[in-house]
Formats: structure tokens, C-alpha cells, sequence
């Protein structure tokens, strides 16, 4: 029995021992807000938390809800989109929590950056850090306003341009909560206003320098030693987001504003301030002739490796202005891919997009000059179409891919993961990266947030707007100066004689359209391009379904927009019930 | 008090229509009932308490575990793990471990909260189901939904018995999910191509093919055919229970043993079984006159053995003609370098098939893909140590119980990588000329443990208690208790990862002072001073207090005598159960923050955690209640022949915790606190009725139990554009949807009404009603559709004896639920496999008859979603369990060394009688719901 007794006993102690802990919960160590104040790690993570929710941190292929492409995924919320289901309940191009969420984030960060010790050991330095923070706070901030206003601004029953309520504090009661929304302008006065604050404390690029010297003339000419500045802004600071970045989204903001959707008196002194600002920026790589020669090909490995910040010049491919870094993986070819070689065939591009290739001539396959052959469709095209697109007899990884009926698992619509429009994207995938499971091979991929192709192309279509093809305004180069480089650089035969023909501006609106289309494919512009253009949203998407050598072709999918109000993004409807938010004009 | 009222007397309305039926749970007064923490005299208890007469059931009742004994057979509990339906989304079962029959409902075992799993019925002495906040108080905070308290077995003092039971049946299908072959899945595919306005997919050559062509050129699996499965599977238990003892030392064990097969016909899936192996043993031990202990071991070892991958799925899903799964080689050329040079293949006459898209299935899978076990055990300890102080101080005794429980399971996986061919076919014959090679042929030789887990709990109470009768007439009772367990899981089970760092914490003290006079007036105050661990330091303390009185008025004299009424008690009780569950998690007191994803820069050399805050901090949270009022009755009558139970309660759960979103703007999620917000209130009524009599050679006995219960959401965070739309003053259970008014009959039809915004809406696609008139249907067009959990459930029993023979039977019904059709069996789109449905789908020529909307090739979000098209009555009566039982004359038996030798034949889940019947037995992507037809014997030496 002593046994029981010592069971009894020993169990007594546990319970004992148990007790304490019992009655309090297990510390998980968790952190709370005195942490950002004590830890600079702790504290840069809130600015990290809004970079996470950058909205081209990935690319998010709306493309499929535009007349470029479909989905062949039948669930993608973007597809839905397209078909109608597009409300201010359901809306997969809401920027509304993401971004305002990042602004919470940043606001939050700004309120605590000065008292936040970056550096014990040297208050010089920790006061650089507070410069560099709050640059790239309001940075990001101006870059979070734009795209909310790009998907949220519009205008109300009576045609007033509206913009989004702006949050330049951490919002702490219902007074914020229910802070109206501005005018449109005001929303991008108040970007401007981030970006010119970002121009205070940040230099253009981040990266180490030689000497102080180089630091005259800028807004960290009063820096002391190299040393620190190049602790700070040196090349460790690399793809954060710099003045020039802010810059940038000035340049897309001054386009917006300038754009048939929001300029509607046509104030042409928007075109010319939005060319400006897209001069500015191309004025630093010297315009045109700073054009980088493969830069419509940047996702290929020669420009992979050649932009590698770590190894060979440590600089970056020319056409880069600010991109993720390099990653090894095999993500988007195991979606993109045909399944004949083991992928999921996802994006589909369209017939619409494949005709707006021209021919190697420069001509439009509708111009009577073209020699556009419509039995041999893919014939003497622009060397773009079988760069970006996989059409019938394409040969991909080594293997032609036959989209013709019968011509198995890669034929339209064979096998659920089969394409539905007659063609597969090769656009920002790599030939070399294999997703055959028994023998994947992974490859070095990036994420874009800028190209100075995009703004290129938003300065020449700013630069006719203002001044016409020839126009060059203060500037040393003309819209047609820019769209011949892009075409010569595509390898549109020379000269460029389809160039030549157009001479007005409204020709050349539609030729710089077009480009734009091309040169931006599957990056996420055209959703919102065409909105901006206010064109007509209700273009079915088209494919063509090759069958002995006959060419049918079919409307794929509807696109259920409705072009009375669908050129402006509707504002969450939960938040207007919550605080009587003014909502666009046709939402409901 | 009005709404009480009201609901009694629906109640009674209800009764009526069922009228004649009885429980269990109706028994003598003088039987001692297991309740909170020790045993009462029946007419002693103030609250809502059932019992299960499991002796009775032992031997006219076969049950292997205890989880299936309990449904439809307690008043109060719907399925076996829910008391009365309240508190929904407080899933006790869940968050305390008493899982994994996870429910409302609390289990006790023994003393301690523990799960079913793997727990015999041969191996329970007693069930008692604790309804109301007195019956549960002592509980503390997990008992806030009730609580199952469950009793093993003992050895019985100078009785050795030795029990053996064994038990065959076979399993069959109650039926199996109908799809259609390939040749109709082309055509009906083809429609709904047609329906898009798209061209036809396959020629009509091709059907052709696929309707009588060659079966491996044009396959047409058929999942749910012979080829893959046998009609039906087995299950079989030996079970052996010895007990006995002297007056010092008792012991009782239980071994068990249960083996189940399963459907599939091919490959290892044929060598599938799930072994169970159980074994108990429960120590007494006299340590002197006044000291005695329990000590309980239980052990539990189970092995699931099968194939690898998921069968079910597939069959629910891998459309007929993707592949064929089987290559035989007298279509391929014999010296075709594929097959000579294969590593892989079937019995030596078939290679396995697939494309680029199908690079395994779970046909080939069960054939070359390996084997999979998951491998489980358990580990229960019981100590309990009984003090009777009576000699030192009258009336007091004091009693300890430390349990400690360890759940461990892995699953060890042999995963061979196998090749599959995709043939080329001759032009015109019927052989293979080439042939693809998709993967390759890897048998790695070695098992992996792919996922393991562990559920830990630790738990011990120390009760002081108080029992003495004054003057034969003034009871005096009190219990004081201590009482605490920590329930911890964790693992990587089945690619369910977790880590449990705070597991469950559970600590309270409990007080309970109960007086009764002359066995007529009872009075009892049960409370617990609860501790939660989720609370701000200062707010960890909450006090729940219950009262509950009884009047037993046929103890008084002006009953005692009366020719019909044999007993009578009427009972009030009351209270507050607080309880720190419906609080998500811990630390909401403080403003969190956490490191959450990476951000990476300077191409990769530089990464940082980002900083999340996790919720705002809220000082002031507190704990959650259960507010009741719980009026009760008893009675027996007519010569105790006719046993009545009656409760009619009012439940108000409180200060729910949320984050109310609806105060915020959408974007501020992580910076909003968890509060006391919700509120919802529960009334129901339940009635049992008996009727229990021996008359000459036949025994009879019926009973019926029925409970209705409804909930009202009182305070809800929400925020609507239409008071319609409104979750307030629903049902806690409600769904909202749309109202389908209808399948558009003509674009003409579709251009006069409102516009649809759930994408391109064609003719053949549901109408709905635009409930507001803004001429456009959307979200705000939803309305209250219906409650999932059936308002009006009960049982109902019958057990008919004559001489040697015992029938049983066993049903449970459930009324008022309504379910929606919406499984991929019924929502045909894309390119789903399509199931019989496909062909009452509308076409223009069947517009008047169709009974489903269009097919589409497309994703059509418009039909669905939940609407009142897809709404079917889930109402139901399911036979449980029929057995026919036969003794065997106690002088044959003797002669082979037995006694009580019964043979019995039983069945379970026999039939149902419901609207929806065949909807109800469909099982989409999951082994199918089984009939089962027993036979067994058992025999006591």
C-alpha cells in the first residue's frame, strides 16, 4: 500500500507545482508596442509590413479580365470578374484594405521614427536612418495613394472627380474612421506632396559612393563622412525604394490625372506635366539612346544574370528602374506552361491580343500593305508575337506544341488545364526551367515594379497628347522618337515605313496604344490602360480553334462590363453603410 | 417568462403528435445517480440530469463503443455529442481535447475531461448526461455547454465474472453516388458547350467510340463498378471482460479487439484494415478501514493500413474519359523498348496509364504507389484515493483523483514513385503503336514518418465532502473541490501542423451546499470560482452561481397514496456559468505585436521580419455566460408503469467575444481588440415519456424523448444597407441566401428583370427575386434561408421481450433542418464530372421539365450559390439499430460452462424514412455511408 501512498504523494507535488502555471498563461514571449520604441529591427518591421503589401511585389496576371487573356482556371476571381460578377462586394482589384492598411502601417511607423534608437552607438548615424526612414515612408505612402486612387477614384452621381479619403495619421477613432473622401485632385496634390516630402530625405539611387563630393547638390550634401552615409544609403539600402522611385509614381499619378477618365475638360497642361515627369526621370539615362536593346526581353536569362546585383559589374540590367529580388523557382512556368510539359496552361492569351501584333513591316495585319497571309497567320509577324505567345506549331523547351484539334494533351480545350483561346503565354517565363515532376529544374526569376519601357511609353503618350508626335516641348525627344526606338528595338523591320505614314496626333494615339499594349503584356497594365482610355470594356475575348489547317474563330468569353460606369472601381460597399463614403457613379 | 411559456406549450403540442413513448431516464427515485463529483439519490437532484440505463442495454443492446450508443437515446442530447443545441459555435469537444466526436459537449470519465475515442461500451457502468448550469457548475468554465459524464467499470466484491462477446458483420453501401460514363458525359459536355455558345467538343465519331469502342483506346472509368469495388466489406469484435475480488483487493480488465476492411477491390488497397486493440484494467484496493484507492490503466493501440492516395476524391472528381488506368500488353507491340524496358506493371499484364495531366491516380497509386499506415495509441491513468473521515469528524470524507492521458499517432508511409504510359493508337486498329513515358520508377526501399502527433492532459481534483442526515429528515450536504487539467496537442498529422504552447488550462474551486427536508424540499447552491488564463491579470477570476430547488410532492401526504401518481418531483434551478472557451485566444489584453513575413532586398542579402500587430490590447475583456432558467418535472405513474420527464428552459449566452469589424473601416482588421460584444439567446422545451411493464412472459418497453430548441441572435456586429439582411433576432444557425424564383425560360425573359451581377446569365440559369427593388441582384437580395441544426429532434425506443427472445429497436428523428444541395455532385460547371443530375439539367426542349439549371462549360457563379433552389429539407427518422436477441435456457448454457449465453443478430442504420432520403445517403468524395447486419454471441463463465 505505501505505494498508493507515494503515487498520492508524488501526485500532490505535480499538482503543486502544476498550480503556478495553472492559473497563469504559459509566456510565449509575445512582443507589444514597447518593443518598436526599444528594438530598431522590431521598429523597421512596421515599414516592412507596408513593402510586403507593395502591390507589384507580384504579379497578379489581372491581364485574364482584360481582352488580353482568359484563365483556364475556372474559379480565378479575376475570370469571375470578367463575367459579370464585378461589384463593390466582390472586387478582386480592390486596393481599399491593403494599401490603406499599409498607410496605417507607415503612419504608425513615422509617429515613432524619431524616438526609435537605429543607432546606440552613434547618434549621427541613427539620425540618417530616421532621414532614409521617413524618405522611404512617404515614398511608399505616395506609391500606396496611386494605386488607390488608380482603382478607387472616380466620379459621383453629378460627375464630380473624386478621389480616396487620405490617412496621413494613424487613424484612432470614428472621427478618422469616417474621414470623407477628397476631391481627385486634392488626392494627387497629396501624392505630390509625399513625393516632394521623399525628395527631402532620400538620394536618387541607393548605392555606395567615392566621395562626399558626389552628394553636392542634393538633399544629403550636409552629410559628414562617407562612411556613414555609405552605412546608410549604400549599397545594402538596394531595391528600397529611393527618391527616384518616388519620382516615378509621380510620373504614373501626373498620367492619370492627365487621362480621358480623370481630365475631362482635356486640360492639356496635364499632358505636359505628365511628360515632364516622365522626362525627367528618362533625361537621367539620356532618353532615347538610353533605351536598353533587350529590354522587352528583361525575364530572359542573358538579362536575369546580367541584372544580378551580386555578381559580375554588381549593377543592374539598364531597363530595370526598381524590381524584387532574384528568386530561384519554377512557380510561374509550372502554372503557365502547356500541360504537355507538365504545366497548367493558366493564361490564355487572346486571339484580340495576338492581332494586335503587326507584321515584321510594321504594318497592322488589317493594312493593305501588310502581305498578312490568313492562312499562315503566324507567318512574317513582328518578332514579339512568338517572344510573348505560344501559338500553333510554337516550339517551347524543345517541343512544338500543337494547339490544333487532335494534337493531344496541348490542344485547346483536350484536358482541363488545355488552353481555351488557341494559345499559351511564353511572355516572363524562362525555356529553361523544367516542371516535369521527375525531373524539375528551377531558374533565377524577378518581379518588376518598374521598367523604363512603362515610362517610355507614358512619356511618349503624354508627350503627343501635349505637343503631337513631333513635339518635343522642353524636352530633346518626341513621342515618334520614342515609339520608333521601341519598335526598332522589337525588330519591326527598318525603316519603319507603317511609322512613317502617321502623322497626327490621333493616329499616333492609337499606334502609341497599341505599342503599349505589346511592350506591357501580362505585366497588369491593360486592365487599367483601357479604363484610363476610357475604350469599350466589352470586347469578348476571342480564340481560335485550328482544325485541318482551317482557322475558326470564336468568342471565348464574354467580358461583362458594363461601359456606363466599369471605367472607375467601385469603393468597398461595406464601407459606405459604415461611414457614409461617397460611392462612384453606377455602383451599387 | 411569457416565451417559456409559449415554448412549453408547443411543446406540448408537439408531444401530442408523437404521444405514447417514454426514456430511460425515468427510474426509481431511491437509485444513486453519478452526478458533479459523487452520487445522489435521484430525488435529490435539483437540475436537468439524464441517465442511461446502460445494464439494460447490455444485454439487448450490442455496442461496440460508446459513441454511437448514445444517439437518440438521451432526452436532451441530439447526435451523442451536443445537449440540447445550445451554445453553437462553442465547440467544447473541441477546444478541450474531449474530441475527436467534437461537439458541445464536455465529456468526464472517470472524473476528468477525456475523449471517446477507442472507449468500449462493454467497459461503462454508467452514463449521465448534466443539462442544466446547476447540474454542470462544479465543472467550471468547460462545462458551459453540459457535460456527458461517464463511469467504468469496477470489479465486484466476492462475484467473479468473465465475459466474452463476439461479433461478424458485413458492411454494405446504403448506396453509391451515380455518374455517367463517358460516351453521355461527352454528350451532356457538349450541351452545356452549347449552352455557352461554344462549338461541340467531342464529334459525334468520338462519342460513338467512346459508347462501343475499345475500352482502353476510349476508357470510361467507372469508380463505383466492380473492377474497383466489392459490394460490401466487413467488421468483426472479440471483446473479454474479468472481474472480481475479495474485500481488500478488486479488479476488473476489458480486452478488446475490432477489425474493419474496406470497399476497394485492387491492388494493396485490397489489404486494407483498421485494427483496434484495446485493453483496460481497474484496480480497489483497501489500504485500511478507512482509506481506499482506485488505480485504472487503459491502453488503446490502433493501426489504419491501406494504399496511398485518395480514392474517394478521385471518384468524385476524375471525369470517365481522362485516361485509361490500365494498359494491357497484348495491345502493345511486344518489343515496343517502352515495354520491354519498363521497372513497373500490373500482375505482369497491364502498364499503368496517365497523362501529362494524370502523372498519378489513386488506381495506380493502390497498384505500384506504395502503402500507407497510421499508427495511433493511447495511454490512460487513473488515481483516485478515498478518504472516509467519518470516524474523525461525522459526515466528512475527502477524495483525490489525478488522471494523466497520452494520445500519440504517426503515419508511416512506403511511397514508391511509379511511371505512367500515355498510348498512341494505331490509325485505324485497335493496337498501341508508342507509347509516353510520364515520371519514373523509384522504390526507395524505405518508410517515412510523414506526420506525427501527441495529445497530452494532466488533470486532478481534491474534493472535501460533507453528507449527514439529521434526525432522519434534514439532509446536510457540501463539497468542496480543487480542481485543474491542462490539455496540451501538437504535431504534424496528415500535413496539419500545430503547436499547442498554451493548451487548454483549466482551474477552478467548486462549492456546493445542499440541504433536502424529509426527502420533499431540496435545495442546492452549486458554483466554481473559475481562473482563465486568457483574461488580464485582476479580471482572471469569475464566480458562476447556481441555485436549484426540488419539490418531490409525492412525498407529501396528501399524495402519498394516490392511485395514479406514483412520484412526482418539480424542480426550478438557475444560474450562471461563466466561461473563458468562446475566447479565441490568449494575451488579448495585450496590444500584440509579431514578426510575420520577410522582406528581402539587395537582391537577397538583406531580410528582415515585418512587424503585425495581431489585435489591439483590451484590458477590460472578460468572460463569456451562460445565464439559465431551467423548469423541470417527474413522474411516475400508474403503478410506476408510465414515466414522465419535462424541461422547458431559457438559455442567455452573453458578452461572446468578437472583434466587432463592423465599428471599423475594413482595412483596420489588425488594430481592432477582441471584446465582450455578442449576445444570443436559446429557449427550448424537452418531454420524455416511458412506459415500462412485465406482463406474464412479455416485457415491454417504450420510450420517446423530444427536445425543441430555438435560438435568437440578441446583439450581433453587423452592419446592413436592409433591415432584411439583419442577423440579429435570427436563429444562431441561420444561412442567408437568395430567393430563386425559377429558371429563365428566354433571353426575353432575362432582359425584363433585374439585372443578375453573379456573371453572364443566359436561359436555363436561376432567377431570383429582387428583394429591395433597386432593380439589381446582389448581396443585399439575401435573405434568412434556413437553420441547420433541426429545431425538434428526439428517440425513440422499443424493447419487446417474450421468454427467451428480446427485440430491440432504436430510431432517431430529426425535424426543421434544412440543407442546401451544393456538393460538386450537384453543381455542374465547368469541367466537372457530371453526375446523373446532368440529365434533368434545362435545354430549350426541356424547359418544362428540368429540374436542374443549365449546364455550362464555364464557371457558372450565378446558379451557384446558396439559394432557395438549392434548399432541401434535411428532416429525417433513421432506424439506428434493430436487434433480435435469444438466451439461451440457463441449464444448456451450464453444460458448456457458461451462463447468460446470448446469440443476437443486429442490424444498424437499416433504413430511414425522410423526403430527401436518397439525398441524405449520398456520400460525395468519401467511403459511402454502410447499412450493417451483425451476428454475435456472448457468454459469461
Amino acid at each position: 500500500m505505501k505505494i498508493n501512498i507515494k503515487i498520492w504523494v508524488t501526485g500532490l507535488l505535480l499538482c503543486g507545482v502544476a498550480s503556478c502555471t495553472m492559473l497563469e498563461p504559459t509566456d510565449d514571449n509575445h512582443n507589444t508596442l514597447d518593443r518598436v520604441g526599444k528594438d530598431p529591427a522590431f521598429a523597421e518591421g512596421l515599414l516592412l509590413r507596408a513593402y510586403n503589401l507593395v502591390p507589384t511585389n507580384n504579379y497578379t496576371f489581372n491581364d485574364v479580365a482584360t481582352d488580353d487573356a482568359v484563365s483556364n482556371d475556372r474559379v480565378n476571381n479575376y475570370l469571375r470578374m470578367a463575367t459579370g460578377e464585378w461589384t463593390a462586394r466582390f472586387n478582386p482589384e480592390s486596393m481599399w484594405d491593403n494599401a490603406n492598411l499599409a498607410t496605417m502601417y507607415i503612419n504608425q511607423f513615422l509617429s515613432v521614427v524619431e524616438e526609435v534608437p537605429w543607432k546606440r552607438t552613434n547618434p549621427e548615424v541613427a539620425k540618417l536612418y530616421v532621414r532614409r526612414y521617413k524618405g522611404e515612408s512617404h515614398a511608399l505612402r505616395a506609391m500606396f495613394k496611386y494605386y488607390l486612387l488608380r482603382n478607387h477614384g472616380g466620379l459621383d452621381a453629378g460627375g464630380t472627380r473624386l478621389g480616396i479619403p487620405i490617412y496621413n495619421q494613424f487613424l484612432e477613432d470614428r472621427d478618422g474612421f469616417s474621414t470623407p473622401r477628397t476631391s481627385f485632385d486634392e488626392t494627387v496634390q497629396s501624392i505630390y506632396a509625399d513625393v516632394e516630402e521623399a525628395l527631402k530625405y532620400l538620394p536618387m539611387d541607393f548605392g555606395n559612393i567615392a566621395s562626399l563630393d558626389q552628394l553636392q547638390g542634393t538633399p544629403l550634401s550636409d552629410v559628414t563622412s562617407l562612411q556613414f552615409y555609405n552605412d546608410v544609403f549604400g549599397d545594402f539600402s538596394q531595391q528600397r525604394m529611393t527618391a527616384r522611385h518616388a519620382l516615378a509614381i509621380k510620373s504614373k499619378a501626373a498620367l492619370l490625372a492627365a487621362s480621358p477618365a480623370f481630365n475631362t475638360e482635356n486640360n492639356a497642361t496635364l499632358w505636359t506635366e505628365a511628360a515632364n515627369q516622365a522626362a525627367r526621370l528618362l533625361n537621367d539615362i539620356n532618353g532615347v539612346s538610353g533605351i536598353n536593346p533587350n529590354g522587352h526581353l528583361f525575364y530572359l536569362a542573358a538579362q536575369v544574370n546580367e541584372a544580378d546585383l551580386s555578381a559580375g559589374d554588381k549593377k543592374d540590367l539598364t531597363e530595370i528602374m526598381w524590381r524584387r529580388p532574384l528568386t530561384t523557382d519554377r512557380d510561374r512556368e509550372t502554372a503557365n506552361f502547356p500541360p504537355g510539359l507538365y504545366g497548367q496552361g493558366r493564361i490564355n492569351p487572346t486571339q484580340n491580343l495576338v492581332d494586335a501584333f503587326p507584321m515584321a513591316n510594321g504594318y497592322p495585319i488589317s493594312h493593305p500593305e501588310s502581305k498578312y497571309d490568313a492562312s499562315k497567320p503566324y507567318q512574317g509577324r513582328d518578332p514579339r508575337l512568338s517572344q510573348y505567345i505560344v501559338y500553333n506549331g510554337s516550339r517551347l523547351r524543345n517541343t512544338e506544341i500543337k494547339i490544333e484539334v487532335g494534337g493531344g494533351d496541348n490542344s485547346i480545350d483536350a484536358l482541363p488545364t488545355s488552353t481555351r483561346t488557341g494559345y499559351y503565354l511564353k511572355k516572363l517565363l524562362r525555356e529553361d526551367v523544367n516542371v516535369n515532376p521527375a525531373s524539375a529544374s528551377n531558374q533565377r526569376h524577378f518581379n518588376t515594379h518598374i521598367r523604363y519601357t512603362e515610362l517610355f511609353l507614358n512619356y511618349a503618350e503624354a508627350a503627343n497628347e501635349a505637343w503631337g508626335p513631333e513635339g518635343t516641348g522642353a524636352n530633346s525627344f518626341s513621342a515618334r522618337d520614342v515609339i520608333a526606338a521601341i519598335r526598332k528595338r522589337a525588330g519591326i523591320s527598318q525603316p519603319d515605313n507603317y511609322l512613317a505614314t502617321l502623322q497626327t496626333k490621333e493616329e499616333f494615339r492609337d499606334l502609341i496604344r497599341n505599342e503599349r499594349r505589346l511592350e506591357l503584356c501580362f505585366e497588369g497594365f491593360r486592365f487599367w490602360d483601357i479604363r484610363r482610355w476610357k475604350l469599350d470594356l466589352s470586347v469578348p475575348a476571342r480564340g481560335v480553334r485550328i482544325s485541318n489547317g482551317s482557322y475558326q474563330y470564336f468568342d471565348v468569353e464574354a467580358r461583362g462590363y458594363n461601359n456606363d460606369f466599369m471605367h472607375y472601381g467601385p469603393i468597398p460597399d461595406r464601407e459606405i453603410t459604415k461611414f457614409q463614403l461617397v460611392q462612384n457613379k453606377g455602383w451599387n | 417568462m411569457r416565451i417559456v411559456i409559449i415554448v412549453l406549450l408547443a411543446c406540448l403540442g408537439y408531444s401530442r403528435a408523437f404521444a405514447q413513448t417514454d426514456t430511460v431516464s425515468v427510474n426509481d427515485a431511491d437509485q444513486r445517480v453519478n452526478v458533479a463529483f459523487g452520487q445522489k439519490n435521484k430525488d435529490e437532484i435539483t437540475g436537468a440530469v439524464s441517465i442511461a440505463n446502460v445494464k439494460a442495454a447490455v444485454s439487448t443492446d450490442y455496442n461496440v463503443g460508446v459513441s454511437g450508443f448514445l444517439t437518440g437515446r438521451l432526452l436532451g442530447l441530439i447526435g451523442n455529442n451536443n445537449i440540447r443545441g445550445l451554445g453553437i459555435g462553442i465547440e467544447v469537444a473541441d477546444i478541450t481535447g474531449s474530441g475527436p466526436e467534437s461537439g458541445n459537449a464536455l465529456y468526464v470519465v472517470d472524473g476528468l475531461p477525456r475523449d471517446l475515442q477507442g472507449l468500449r461500451f462493454s467497459e461503462i457502468e454508467s452514463i449521465t448526461v448534466l443539462k442544466d448550469v446547476n447540474a454542470v457548475a462544479l465543472y467550471g468554465s468547460a462545462a458551459v455547454n453540459g457535460v456527458v459524464l461517464i463511469t467504468t467499470k469496477r470489479g465486484v466484491q466476492n462475484k467473479p465474472s468473465t465475459t466474452v462477446s463476439v461479433n461478424r458483420g458485413v458492411l454494405i453501401p446504403q448506396t453509391l453516388p451515380k455518374y455517367m460514363g463517358s460516351a453521355e458525359y461527352m454528350e451532356y459536355y457538349n450541351q452545356a458547350r452549347a449552352n455557352d455558345g461554344l462549338s461541340p467538343q467531342f464529334s459525334s465519331e468520338m462519342i460513338e467510340n467512346y459508347r462501343s469502342g475499345n475500352r482502353y483506346r476510349y476508357p470510361s472509368i467507372d469508380f463505383y463498378s466492380s473492377d474497383y469495388l466489392n459490394s460490401s466489406t466487413f467488421q468483426q469484435d472479440v471483446n473479454t471482460e474479468f472481474s472480481g475480488g475479495d474485500e481488500n483487493a478488486r479488479f476488473y480488465t476489458n480486452v478488446g479487439w475490432n477489425s474493419r476492411g474496406n470497399l476497394l477491390n485492387f491492388g494493396e488497397a485490397t489489404n486494407a484494415r483498421n485494427n483496434v486493440f484495446n485493453v483496460r484494467g481497474n484496480i480497489d484496493l483497501k489500504v485500511n478501514p478507512w482509506i481506499n484507492t482506485a488505480i485504472d490503466a487503459a491502453a488503446f493501440f490502433g493501426s489504419d493500413k491501406g494504399a496511398r492516395g485518395n480514392f474517394w476524391s478521385s471518384a468524385a472528381n476524375t471525369r470517365p474519359h481522362e485516361f485509361a488506368p490500365l494498359i494491357p500488353f497484348d495491345l502493345i507491340a511486344a518489343d515496343d523498348p517502352k515495354l520491354t524496358g519498363r521497372k513497373n506493371d500490373v500482375d505482369g499484364k497491364y502498364l499503368l496509364g496517365g497523362t501529362s495531366a494524370f502523372l498519378t491516380n489513386p488506381i495506380a497509386d493502390s497498384y505500384s504507389g506504395g502503402t500507407s499506415q497510421i499508427v495511433y495509441r493511447k495511454f490512460n491513468f487513473t488515481n483516485r484515493i478515498n478518504f472516509d473521515l467519518d470516524r474523525f469528524v461525522k459526515g466528512f470524507s475527502f477524495h483525490t483523483n489525478i488522471a494523466f492521458d497520452y494520445t500519440a499517432g504517426y503515419q508511416q508511409v512506403v511511397a514508391n514513385q511509379y511511371s505512367v504510359y500515355t498510348p498512341t493508337w494505331h490509325a485505324t486498329e485497335d493496337r498501341i503503336t508508342a507509347l509516353t513515358q510520364h515520371g519514373l520508377d523509384a522504390r526507395p526501399g524505405s518508410q517515412d514518418v510523414t506526420g506525427s502527433y501527441y495529445r497530452r492532459r494532466m488533470g486532478f481534483s481534491g474534493l472535501l465532502n460533507y453528507d449527514r442526515l439529521f434526525d432522519e429528515k434534514h439532509r446536510v450536504s457540501g463539497k468542496l473541490i480543487g480542481y485543474g487539467s491542462i490539455f496540451k496537442e501538437g504535431g504534424n498529422f496528415l500535413g496539419f501542423g500545430w503547436g499547442d504552447l498554451q493548451g487548454v488550462k483549466q482551474a477552478h474551486l467548486g462549492l456546493q451546499l445542499a440541504y433536502s427536508y424529509d426527502r420533499k424540499y431540496v435545495v442546492d447552491f452549486s458554483s466554481a470560482m473559475v481562473n482563465s488564463t486568457k483574461l488580464a491579470p485582476g479580471n482572471r477570476l469569475g464566480f458562476s452561481p447556481t441555485l436549484g430547488v426540488a419539490w418531490v410532492a409525492s412525498n407529501e401526504d396528501f399524495l402519498a397514496d394516490h392511485a395514479v401518481i406514483d412520484y412526482l418531483k418539480l424542480r426550478l434551478s438557475g444560474g450562471v456559468v461563466k466561461s473563458d472557451l468562446p475566447i479565441g485566444n490568449f494575451f488579448y489584453y495585450d496590444h500584440r505585436y509579431s514578426g510575420s513575413t520577410n522582406y528581402t532586398w539587395y537582391e537577397g542579402g538583406r531580410s528582415r521580419a515585418s512587424t503585425v500587430s495581431s489585435w489591439l490590447g483590451n484590458m477590460s475583456l472578460g468572460y463569456s455566460g451562460r445565464n439559465e432558467v431551467n423548469l423541470g418535472l417527474e413522474a411516475l405513474l400508474f403503478d410506476k408503469s408510465f414515466g414522465v420527464e419535462a424541461n422547458v428552459f431559457y438559455d442567455y449566452y452573453n458578452k461572446l467575444v468578437v472583434r466587432p469589424a463592423t465599428q471599423f473601416p475594413s482595412f483596420y482588421t489588425d488594430f481592432i481588440s477582441y471584446q465582450n460584444f455578442e449576445a444570443d439567446r436559446y429557449t427550448g422545451a424537452e418531454l420524455g415519456l416511458s412506459y415500462n411493464k412485465q406482463i406474464g412472459d412479455w416485457r415491454v418497453f417504450a420510450g420517446v424523448n423530444m427536445l425543441y430548441i430555438t435560438s435568437k441572435r440578441m446583439i450581433v456586429d453587423e452592419a446592413f444597407d436592409f433591415d432584411y439582411l439583419n442577423r440579429k433576432g435570427k436563429p444562431r444557425d441561420a444561412t442567408f441566401g437568395l430567393e430563386a424564383s425559377g429558371l429563365f425560360q428566354s433571353q426575353d425573359e432575362i432582359n425584363n428583370s433585374p439585372i443578375q451581377t453573379f456573371g453572364t446569365v443566359r436561359p436555363g440559369d436561376i432567377k431570383y427575386k429582387d428583394q429591395n427593388g433597386d432593380g439589381i441582384i446582389n448581396s443585399n437580395d439575401e435573405v434568412y434561408l434556413r437553420r441547420y441544426q433541426a429545431p425538434l429532434s428526439g428517440g425513440l425506443q422499443l424493447n419487446i421481450g417474450y421468454k427467451n427472445f428480446n427485440l430491440f429497436l432504436i430510431g432517431e428523428a430529426r425535424f426543421g433542418a434544412d440543407n442546401f444541395r451544393e456538393s460538386n455532385y450537384f453543381w455542374l460547371d465547368g469541367t466537372k464530372k457530371y453526375s446523373e443530375i446532368a440529365r434533368n439539367a434545362w435545354t430549350p426542349a426541356t424547359a418544362q421539365t428540368a429540374t436542374h439549371p443549365r449546364l455550362s462549360s464555364q464557371t457558372n457563379s450565378n446558379n451557384h450559390r446558396r439559394s432557395t433552389y438549392w434548399l432541401y429539407s434535411d428532416s429525417f427518422f433513421q432506424m439506428r439499430k434493430i436487434q433480435l436477441t435469444y438466451t439461451f435456457e440457463q441449464d444448456f448454457a451450464r453444460k458448456l460452462g457458461m451462463s447468460n449465453l446470448r446469440a443476437f443478430a443486429n442490424t444498424a442504420d437499416p433504413f430511414q424514412f425522410a423526403s430527401n432520403k436518397e439525398i441524405r445517403k449520398i456520400r460525395i468524395g468519401a467511403e459511402p455511408y454502410f447499412h450493417s447486419f451483425s451476428l454475435g454471441l456472448t457468454a459469461d463463465f
